[in-house]
């Protein structure tokens, strides 16, 4: 195994798996912080109420509405643009940026960005989805099975997610943040241009 | 209204497992000619349905921004839309682009 100097790629791996450290330190930190920006007397997100961002969601556990008000539009935007460009670039699914840029950045519950970002991906995913299906790159074989027990994984985490507090979904998404980081700094180390199969 | 697009890409997500599941179970029958073509075609109807459900919504969003006067948001998922629809000509139409 020769590193052969510094490749691009290990640097946008090694740069990758920094912000992945950095978002799972954002996220532990926040762990046992108060989920609603009111509570930290922000005054009112002119974008956010322009575009009726604010809304509430119901929570199984407590059976209460929980409303929740987003800030910083502009810096939201700016995060999902660089989240798509970089899971673009390297082959890694974008929810992994898209959730804690939500949770961090935005505010938004946990729950609500972890939704939020499946819908999101959804619509992306579909739409590079259909452009390798028209050129015929999609192999029904291998891709049926695949999608059914995603579907079912998707479905069972769903129900999941409805039931679990914000503080046990926070520490997961920590552990698959600091998990993928690992696997980032072996892809780097690497040198090849394989994300590993993220 | 909303419950109208829930339950589309809920109860599509089924029925294009429906059709996946299908050509599963039909494909374990290859030896038999007709039923081999027969099961790719299922597997393909239903990747296909799969694929097609999120723009739906999205399209059907546009629609019931439009019906209930709301223009702005409208404007945006018909933004959507558009950009879903210039990366899908861009693939198609242009095969010197290498997707890897």
């Amino acid at each position: 195994m020769d590193l052969g100097g510094i490749f691009p790629s290990s640097v946008l791996y090694l740069l990758f798996a920094a912000i992945l450290l950095l978002s799972a330190h954002q996220m532990f930190c926040k762990r046992k912080a108060p989920s609603s920006a009111e509570e930290f007397g922000i005054p009112q997100d002119r974008w956010a109420a322009s575009l009726r961002l604010n809304s509430s969601y119901p929570e199984p556990i407590t059976k209460q509405e929980i409303a929740y008000s987003v800030t910083r539009v502009w810096l939201g935007m700016i995060l999902m643009y660089a989240a798509g460009a970089v899971s673009a670039l390297l082959g890694i699914g974008s929810g992994v940026l898209k959730v804690p840029a939500m949770d961090s950045a935005l505010r938004l519950p946990i729950k609500v960005s972890s939704a939020t970002s499946n819908f999101m991906i959804g619509v992306t995913a579909a739409a590079s989805a259909g452009i390798y299906y028209v050129r015929g790159d999609v192999f029904p074989r291998v891709a049926a099975p695949v999608a059914l027990g995603s579907i079912c994984g998707a479905y069972l985490g769903t129900r999941i997610l409805m039931r679990t507090s914000n503080e046990r979904i926070r520490t997961l998404f920590v552990v698959v943040l600091l998990v993928l980081a690992v696997k980032m700094i072996f892809a780097a180390l690497r040198g090849d241009n394989s994300g590993g199969g993220i | 209204m909303e419950r109208i697009l829930a339950g589309l890409l809920r109860y599509g997500a089924l029925v294009a497992s429906g059709w996946m599941a299908l050509g599963m179970v039909l494909s374990l029958f290859k030896d038999v000619l007709p039923l081999k073509t027969l099961s790719d075609r299922c597997l393909a109807i239903g990747i296909a349905l799969l694929i097609a459900l999120p723009v739906l919504r999205v399209a059907l969003m546009t629609g019931v921004f439009l019906l209930e006067k709301d223009y702005r948001f409208a404007a945006i998922s018909c933004a959507v839309l558009g950009i879903i629809a210039l990366g899908f000509l861009l693939g198609t139409f242009n095969p010197q682009i290498q997707f890897h």
